[in-house]
């Protein structure tokens, strides 16, 4: 085999490249995008946001407070300011990402029961750092406040275990079920893989196809219908291998994610195999249509990369389906098949939810793959005739 | 003979045939990118998180339960779908993607406040759909301390005999005053589709630059003329951007409140950046497709990458250093706060610079690809007798 590989000429190894090339896409393509972001949203908190603290009283009560905001890991914190103007500056610009201001008298009015002031500035242009800062902010004069309230409480007759008990009620508990930490890693992953499933499987299924337009276009009009199902039932198996290499590939990122990064799958694998095997399937309806638009691979190709954001976007992953703008959610479901598939991953893997509860997933993607692998094949089948009709 | 509907579609195959340019230039600088916006434009009316479906559970049935539950009815943040007998039902919603937010109230709950045991309200929430979490959280933060509020001020009227007027700020010795700058509603459109809708136009720049790159491998062009093709589809690539961002200001309330020649130098230059990333592929790919797929594949994670929904800060050092050479590291961002911001022109002095450095550099891996493709070019035709391509 490496003989015959090293007897080859340049050109006929590029061509044997792009022979197997889909089939690389389809496999190795979610792979690396798995672990590139697998790597960046390993730490599962923002750390270190830039903040910066103006102390207008400088007194020891305020110095006491500000030394609070040095201990949270969420939280950079600078005192490099002196105006207000300067904060407005650094946070337009994007050096910061908010600001504490403590006025003047502010030890004063606290130490005299008069109700000492603060402000926070944040900047919620990218509502993760307003979030996280507003969080971080907020638990820590929450604790401030109550260590306060404990010592008026004190100070007027009630025990430290009445007083204690009496700031610490009505407190929330919060639960954040099936991703603890409200890791953003956690929550993207199971989008990021059914994206990579599709996009790979388009970049790979829709060149494979126009180029199959582009041959039978050129073959000769005599041709049987014994050469076209021969051709057919050629082009079915290829379709079938990349399905299977794309679910060889999801299954090792899931495989990856788990052993490098810990993450919890929490389902069903064959529950996954079976949707994604579904989804692929309605994917090639929409394969087929998108080959039968265009005449050159290029053309095609670049269509295909286009849909990721959009197709991701308006799935119901990042913006729920409840949320939606009237008759969008019909419209999409009925022209692109990845909320049939992206949902369900994130019930799997997340949630751990069993076929039983996504049986209507399954049964809206394998109607969607019902209806629109014959439109595709008619289109295609269609084309191919109209072609061959003006090039024969 | 060709029936009707035949007949249009061989005048649209011929029409690409003989304009396939034009057709391609149609489709990835005007047709998508309005349709991308509409589209998502639309999708996203809602604009924030609301009447977000929550289960209620509550083991308590007093007044003062009910009052709290009540607040929760009232806020246009919740939606209580349904108050249900036990906790697990709350789980089983959930797991449908029927519910995204749970409240236990535990049983004697206000006996026990009242005997100042500090009893819990337990708040559940969909950990798998995280923007709908942010809102339900804060929301539900506010909600709890208008009650607590109320509650601690009784607390200090009756037990410590505090006068009214100090009451306010025993209960909150530190008044905060939240100030949400810039996006103060917290529109999910300003702060995702702004970039994002960049970030869908970029793959096509830098596409159509793969397209011209390998262009100029089949039919070599000088240096200068090179440059020229750069300008001009750059030029066209800043339009497709403007003409995407157009449709979010005119129908969907963007707003624009930065200097206007500042937003269109950078995203001139932005799109210059990424039209000539594609263009150096384009150049270097032997196979016209693989190179647009290449040139797609290198812009296409930086959406995600160049930190625009996920801060920067935290992810590890290494992508930290690496998103900060990323053009849309700059873009994404700094588009946004020409929107949401008032920025001046000298404010952009970063972004500008970093692009007019990235689009130098590139310019001179342009230059020394002409110049190593002239001499391979001269060396090999004397040997092949043609001039080869490259």
């Amino acid at each position: 085999m490496s003989e015959k590989a090293k007897k080859m000429t340049l050109a006929e190894k590029k061509e044997k490249f792009m022979e197997i090339k889909p089939y690389l896409i389809v496999l190795l393509i979610p792979i690396a995008f798995t672990l590139l972001f697998g790597g960046l949203f390993n730490p599962i908190f923002a750390q270190n946001i830039p903040i910066e603290i103006l102390d207008m009283d400088q007194s020891a009560t305020s110095r006491e407070v500000i030394d609070n905001f040095y201990d949270s890991p969420t939280l950079s914190v600078k005192e490099d300011v002196s105006s207000v103007d300067e904060i407005k500056e650094k946070l337009l610009t994007g050096e910061i990402h908010g600001a504490i201001i403590i006025p003047q008298d502010f030890g004063k009015d606290l130490n005299g029961k008069k109700g000492a002031k603060a402000v926070v500035l944040m900047d919620n242009s990218n509502f993760m750092y307003g979030n996280n800062v507003m969080s971080a902010v907020n638990t820590i004069f929450e604790t401030v406040n109550a260590g306060v309230q404990l010592k008026y409480l004190e100070a007027g007759s009630l025990v430290p275990y009445q007083a204690e008990q009496s700031v610490y009620t009505l407190n929330l508990v919060d639960r954040i079920m099936y991703n603890p930490q409200l890791g953003y890693f956690y929550y993207l992953l199971p989008g990021l893989l059914a994206i990579f499933a599709q996009q790979a499987f388009l970049a790979a299924g829709v060149p494979i196809l126009v180029e199959e337009k582009k041959r039978l276009k050129d073959l000769p009009m005599k041709l049987s219908r014994q050469f076209i199902r021969v051709d057919l039932s050629l082009m079915v198996r290829r379709f079938m291998l990349l399905t299977g290499l794309s679910i060889i590939s999801t299954m090792i990122c899931l495989r990856l994610i788990i052993k490098i990064w810990g993450f919890p799958m929490e389902g069903n694998i064959f529950v996954l195999i079976l949707f994604e095997t579904v989804f692929l399937g309605a994917v090639t309806g929409m394969a087929l249509v998108i080959a039968s638009i265009f005449e050159e691979v290029a053309h095609a190709a670049q269509f295909t990369m286009f849909l990721t954001i959009p197709t991701f976007l308006s799935c119901g992953f990042a913006w729920p389906e409840y949320m939606m703008a009237p008759g969008f959610a019909a419209v999409i479901k009925a022209i692109w098949p990845l909320y049939y598939y992206v949902l369900p991953v994130k019930n799997i893997i997340l949630k751990g939810t069993g076929l039983e509860l996504l049986k209507p997933y399954l049964v809206g993607c394998a109607l969607f793959a019902a209806v629109w692998i014959p439109i595709g094949l008619l289109l295609f089948g269609r084309k191919v005739k109209i072609i061959r009709e003006l090039h024969g | 003979m060709l029936k009707k509907t035949n007949r249009i579609t061989v005048a649209f195959y011929n029409f690409k045939l003989k304009h396939p340019r034009l057709v391609m230039a149609a489709l990835v600088f005007i047709i998508i990118p309005l349709v991308s916006g509409l589209a998502l434009g639309y999708e996203m009316k809602a604009d924030v998180p609301t009447s977000i479906p929550t289960v209620i559970v509550n083991h308590d049935d007093s007044d003062f339960s009910r009052t709290f539950t009540g607040f929760v009815e009232d806020s246009h943040y919740f939606n209580v779908i349904e108050y249900a007998e036990n906790d697990q039902r709350i789980k089983d919603l959930m797991d449908r993607d029927k519910a995204f937010a749970g409240i236990i109230i535990p049983e004697n709950f206000y006996n026990d406040m009242r005997a100042g045991k500090a009893p819990k309200i337990l708040t559940l929430y969909d950990g798998a759909s995280l923007s709908v979490v942010t809102t339900c959280k804060t929301a539900m933060s506010e909600i709890l301390l208008t009650t607590k509020g109320a509650y601690m001020m009784s607390i200090f009227e009756g037990k410590i005999s505090a006068v009214p007027d100090q009451v306010m700020s025993m209960v909150t010795p530190i008044d905060v005053n939240y100030k949400f700058l810039y996006n103060s509603t917290k529109s999910f459109r300003n702060y995702l589709l702004i970039g994002m809708l960049a970030s869908v136009i970029q793959v096509g720049i830098a596409m159509q630059g793969a397209e011209r790159g390998y262009e100029n491998q089949i039919a070599p062009k000088s240096y200068p003329e090179q440059i020229k093709v750069l300008g001009g589809w750059s030029f066209m690539s800043m339009i497709s951007i403007l003409l995407c961002l157009g449709v979010q200001y005119l129908f969907f309330d963007m707003p624009y409140r930065s200097t206007v020649w500042g937003g269109l130098l950078m995203t001139f230059l932005f799109a210059m950046c990424i039209l000539t990333m594609g263009y150096i592929v384009g150049n270097l790919v032997p196979d016209r497709t693989f190179a647009i797929q290449i040139s797609a594949i290198l812009v296409l994670p930086t959406s995600v990458l160049g930190g625009y929904t996920y801060p920067i800060e935290g992810m590890p050092y290494g992508f930290q250093t690496f998103a900060k050479g990323l053009p849309f590291f700059y873009y994404g961002n700094w588009i946004r706060s020409l929107c949401l911001k008032e920025l001046e022109f000298h404010h952009l002095m970063v972004p500008l610079l970093f692009f007019i450095k990235f689009i130098l550099a590139e310019l001179l891996i342009i230059w020394a690809i002409t110049l190593f493709k002239n001499w391979w070019r001269a060396k090999h035709k004397k040997e092949w007798e043609v001039t080869p391509i490259v």
